[in-house]
């Protein structure tokens, strides 16, 4: 019995941006029991269609399960040299599958500057040339004014177009873990975002919601608790408590991602005239305040705004000054000879650990040790739920998330099984 | 550039008014008999897909904006001919060719949302209510909503 | 060709197929209005997780689809902020005067539907809605619009923050009983028990004395008395100065009998516009205070209807039937607005006000709690008309003013949402906007 037939639309996006051209081709649902999703699929897709850029959701994104809001993206990045998997958050991973696709193979590069758009299963490519060297907010507001309805986007800021190789792809206007460079991978195709209505849905089982609630319940009673928000994570990292002084007092509102009940984001304001800035990347801020020290909040949105990965950044940084001139004119982070790998594992991390760090984009923070890690963020990778959250709540297991799947006891232990090589296999290369 | 003819010809092939039979279907569930006291065949669905057909003037006619695109008139045509598709086809074309008299902007984004006569319509059955909703009313429910968060959050 | 046919005349209008029924106002309801249950948004706990929207839309469509829920989480990136836009089951319903096939009816337990039999899903009801709350399906183009899930709403019950309560409002209205209980007991000590006390009361070496009565009498006699003279007059003033005009609201024996009367009087005529200012009574109470010095006797004291009142009862009082009628002649100034006197003519009132103007504690009302065009209970049950509906339907805290102010305190008790509270004067922030 094939359980995994509601939790997809079943079907595969494929666009040629040479040709201009988007097809869409239907999920083969004989293997998905023994694959799963995620970004087991992606890289199948990726092997099979060569040099592309693959976006995949995971069997539970958009579902009752907590944080079910994973979208990955597999693609050999330019700075680790090697294919990684990149998560994004927020809303991407749901908002793809409500506009009718689980996965998007892209491949080719367009004759001119152009924004797919994803709705009720159709790919459009979209010229938009007057895009080009718009920051990430003007593009934001851009794609506002056109009539056409928006629930997510990945964009590309100035830094893409510009082909600085930190460039990262943001979600809407907050950034994102991706330290992998995937806004220079989409530069070099001429994309400048892709774009989801978000307007569909998902069918569901009954239980869901209660199954769900339950979940959220036990995380909030256990001893974890509901601490939350980003100060609260980042405290616990390795240099965390002192980035987090400058944030002291700060922060107005939590905030979470789809279906999350522990927040790990947060709305902050240091200035009273200033907009707030949502910080959700403590990897990249720690690297940044480290670096910078009191300039950080400036540093920050000028990354955000530019697209820009701030861990990155903050290695390009010269030492002890000449910031407000490396504001003005970033094309001083133009690759140097030596200089392109960048590493954010904890100092006495082992090599097998920075690998492992370096596979899945680099940005998700070493919350658990060692190997722990690796199988915690590769079952959040298959299954399609947020690798931070289940770092941060080990009380939930991979049995507990299956059980969305099926409650089928005998079913069950083969799933578990499979989702386990799967596991091993994504860990070991990825 | 797409002619006028082109333009009508567009929205006849969209809305698949050719498939009209007449029945008058459409103008039985059409609130706009509820709404306007000089609600007339000329404003009707049945009315104004007759009119395109037939090739009288439609585009800057006064009538295509009565209509409050609610689309109840397609649920219950039994040919599938969809009278929203066509109205919202022929006050594209109106728009662009600057025939903007019946189209109301939203004061804060300025988009057109909703067309003059129903917006009058819903003017007349608040207006026991004080002057601050009709301020409201001249505002985009999306911006509302906007609103609506930065004086309750 | 045939002449074009009239659509109207063949047709029935809905007044004919459905006529709205009369609202029924029944005694108990009268007495004891309906506190309905109502689903209350904590924008401070929310953190934009959209599990609200999830759940709602599994009740509008069998499947997930956040875009077709009846809630929409709406999020200012640039001041950081969230909020669930949802139906508020307004007393007086917008959307249910503008839906042109009467489709939308508030039901006996409060609730706002739409008849689905009815609707044509022109989305009329969202154009009238100040807060745009029905949602219009991308899919299907149907109206969605919260119904509280028939008394037992889904989106509450799957919050992970508890941002979203369903609630009746604060559990019970005791300030309306104890301050009934206050003016009954008050009336019958004054007036039954203690004869002629409120003009003035000695027990031993006590002296307690109308203020204004005060005054008259210094005028008219030229004598200030420290002792048995203002020092009695000044319990009430201190009262005043810690509580407003409590005296007005809780004690004054008229007052009790203009609130019975006011029970009995739901229609009022209201008065033309010349004859409402708010400063007559100080012009009152300067004529008493001039009329006491020309006069060398307390002239309002004479004709007051506190003090008749206070001297009606027992075998002491003087003119007692005709000095009576005093009493019921200005409590139909009733008739006309609610506390008529109180507002515009009573000179002890007007004294206590001056002494308001030095007062410790004010009423807030704030904007951001409140639900605004949705409620607006506070203005209209305010006896002394100071709430500015306007200005709370504009989403502005109003600044009532405490020198009219009787403090009944009936707008605190109605307030389902905690917006209506007592503040000290130097207090800045309103109920909700405490953190910025």
């Amino acid at each position: 019995m094939n359980h995994f037939q509601t939790f997809y639309n079943m079907k595969t996006g494929v666009v040629d941006l040479s040709a201009r051209t988007a097809e869409v081709t239907p999920l083969d649902r004989e293997r998905l029991p023994t694959c799963f999703g995620g970004a087991v699929v992606n890289r199948t897709l990726l092997k099979e269609y060569g040099d592309a850029l693959v976006f995949g959701t995971g069997a539970l994104t958009g579902s009752f399960a907590p944080a079910s809001s994973l979208l990955v993206a597999t693609f050999k990045s330019p700075l680790f040299d090697h294919v990684c998997h990149v998560p994004f958050m927020l809303r991407t991973g749901p908002d793809m599958k409500f506009s009718g696709l689980d996965f998007l193979v892209i491949k080719g590069a367009a004759p001119e500057l152009s924004v797919l758009y994803v709705n009720q299963g159709i790919v459009n490519v979209i010229p938009s040339e007057h895009l080009r060297h718009l920051s990430v907010s003007d593009a934001v507001t851009a794609l506002k004014r056109e009539s056409l309805p928006v629930r997510s986007a990945i964009l590309t800021g100035t830094a893409a177009d510009r082909k600085i190789p930190h460039a990262a792809a943001s979600v809407g206007v907050t950034g994102s873990l991706d330290k992998a460079g995937l806004a220079s991978r989409m530069a070099a195709k001429n994309l400048k975002g892709i774009v989801f209505a978000g307007m569909g849905g998902l069918p569901f089982r009954k239980d869901h919601p209660d199954i769900g609630k339950a979940l959220i319940q036990r995380i909030s009673s256990g001893k974890h608790g509901k601490t939350g928000g980003f100060v609260s994570v980042l405290k616990g990292l390795d240099g965390g408590k002192e980035a987090s002084k400058p944030l002291r007092g700060l922060t107005i509102k939590n905030m979470a991602c789809y279906h999350c009940p522990s927040p790990c984001m947060s709305y902050v304001k240091f200035a009273r005239h200033e907009p707030s800035l949502l910080l959700l990347d403590h990897e990249g801020w720690i690297a940044l305040s480290r670096k910078v020290g009191e300039h950080v909040f400036p540093v920050y949105r000028s990354c955000l705004q530019g697209g820009l990965d701030p861990a990155g950044v903050a290695q390009r940084m010269p030492e002890g000054g000449g910031i407000t001139e490396w504001l003005l004119d970033p094309e001083k982070m133009l690759p140097e000879a030596g200089k392109d790998r960048i590493s954010m594992a904890p100092p006495e991390a082992s090599d097998v650990a920075v690998k492992h760090h370096a596979l899945f984009g680099g940005g998700i923070p070493p919350i658990l040790p060692g190997d722990l890690w690796e199988k915690r963020v590769g079952l959040a990778m298959i299954l399609g739920v947020c690798p931070l959250f289940l770092l941060r709540f080990p009380e939930i297991t991979d049995m507990d998330l299956l059980r969305f799947i099926s409650q089928d006891e005998v079913a069950l232990s083969t799933l578990e099984e499979n989702l386990t090589s799967l596991i091993n296999a994504v860990a070991a290369n990825g | 550039m797409k002619t006028r003819n082109d333009k009508i010809a567009e929205a006849k092939r969209l809305s698949g008014a050719d498939g009209c039979v007449e029945c008058g279907r459409c103008v039985a569930a059409c609130p706009m008999a509820e709404m306007y006291a000089n609600f007339s065949i000329e404003m009707s669905p049945r009315g104004i897909i007759k009119k395109t057909l037939i090739g009288d003037p439609v585009v800057e006619d006064q009538n295509i904006w009565y209509c409050t695109e609610c689309n109840a008139g397609t649920d219950t045509c039994p040919q599938g001919v969809s009278c929203r598709d066509l109205i919202r086809k022929l006050r594209e074309a109106a728009v662009s060719e600057n025939l903007l008299e019946n189209a109301k902007t939203c004061k804060c984004c300025g988009r057109m949302f909703v067309a003059i006569p129903v917006e009058n319509f819903v003017y007349g059955r608040l207006k026991d209510e004080p002057p601050n909703v009709f301020g409201m009313l001249d505002i985009c429910p999306p911006c509302r909503r906007e609103m609506y968060l930065q004086r309750n959050a | 060709m045939q002449e074009p046919v009239n659509e109207q005349d063949f047709s029935l209008k809905l007044d004919d197929l459905r006529p709205r029924a009369p609202e029924k106002k029944t005694l108990s309801g009268y007495f004891m209005p309906p506190r309905h249950s109502f689903i209350l948004f904590d924008p401070e706990k929310c953190t934009g997780c959209g599990a609200c929207e999830m759940i709602c839309s599994t009740r509008n469509t069998e499947k997930v689809a956040p875009a077709s829920a009846s809630v929409k989480v709406v999020t200012d990136e640039t001041q950081g902020k969230t909020f669930a836009i949802l139906c508020q089951h307004c007393r007086k319903p917008l959307c249910l005067e503008a839906c042109p096939t009467r489709a939308i009816e508030k039901g006996k337990d409060g609730i706002v539907r739409i008849d689905r039999l009815f609707c044509t899903d022109c989305g009329l009801c969202t154009m009238a809605c100040p807060a745009a709350a029905p949602l219009k399906d991308p899919k299907t183009q149907a109206i969605h619009k919260c119904d509280l899930c028939e008394g037992d709403p889904l989106c509450v019950k799957h919050c992970p923050e508890n941002a979203l309560t369903f609630t009746r409002g604060k559990a019970f209205r005791w300030i309306k009983g104890l301050r009934w209980s206050v003016q009954l007991i008050s009336f019958l000590l004054l007036v039954m028990v203690f004869v002629g006390t409120f003009c003035y009361f000695k027990a031993g070496e006590v002296t307690l004395a109308c203020p204004t009565g005060t005054l008259q009498n210094i005028a008219s006699s030229g004598a200030i008395l420290l002792i048995g003279g203002i020092t009695s007059a000044l319990a009430l003033l201190i009262l005043t100065i810690l509580a407003g005009r409590l005296f007005c609201g809780w004690v004054c024996p008229f007052g009790f009998v203009l609130d019975l009367v006011d029970k009995i009087t739901p229609k009022k005529l209201g008065w033309p516009a010349f004859l409402k200012s708010r400063m007559t009574k100080y012009g009152v109470l300067a004529g008493a205070v001039g009329g006491s010095y020309a006069l060398g006797f307390q002239a309002f004291c004479t004709i007051c209807p506190i003090g008749t009142l206070c001297r009606s009862y027992g075998v002491q009082s003087f003119f007692k039937s005709a000095e009576l009628a005093i009493v019921p002649a200005l409590a139909s100034l009733e008739i006309a607005q609610r506390r008529s006197w109180c507002r515009y003519f009573c000179p002890v009132g007007a004294l206590l006000g001056l002494t308001a103007t030095l007062r410790l504690i004010k009423i807030v009302i704030g904007a951001k709690k409140c639900k605004k065009f949705s409620c607006i209970q506070c203005a209209e049950v305010c006896p002394v008309g100071i709430i500015e509906a306007d200005q709370l339907r504009e989403g502005i805290s109003p600044k009532i003013p405490m020198t009219e102010c009787i403090m009944c305190m009936r707008c605190i008790d109605r307030c389902p949402y905690d917006a209506a509270k007592i503040r000290f004067r130097w207090q800045q922030a309103a109920p909700g906007e405490e953190k910025t």
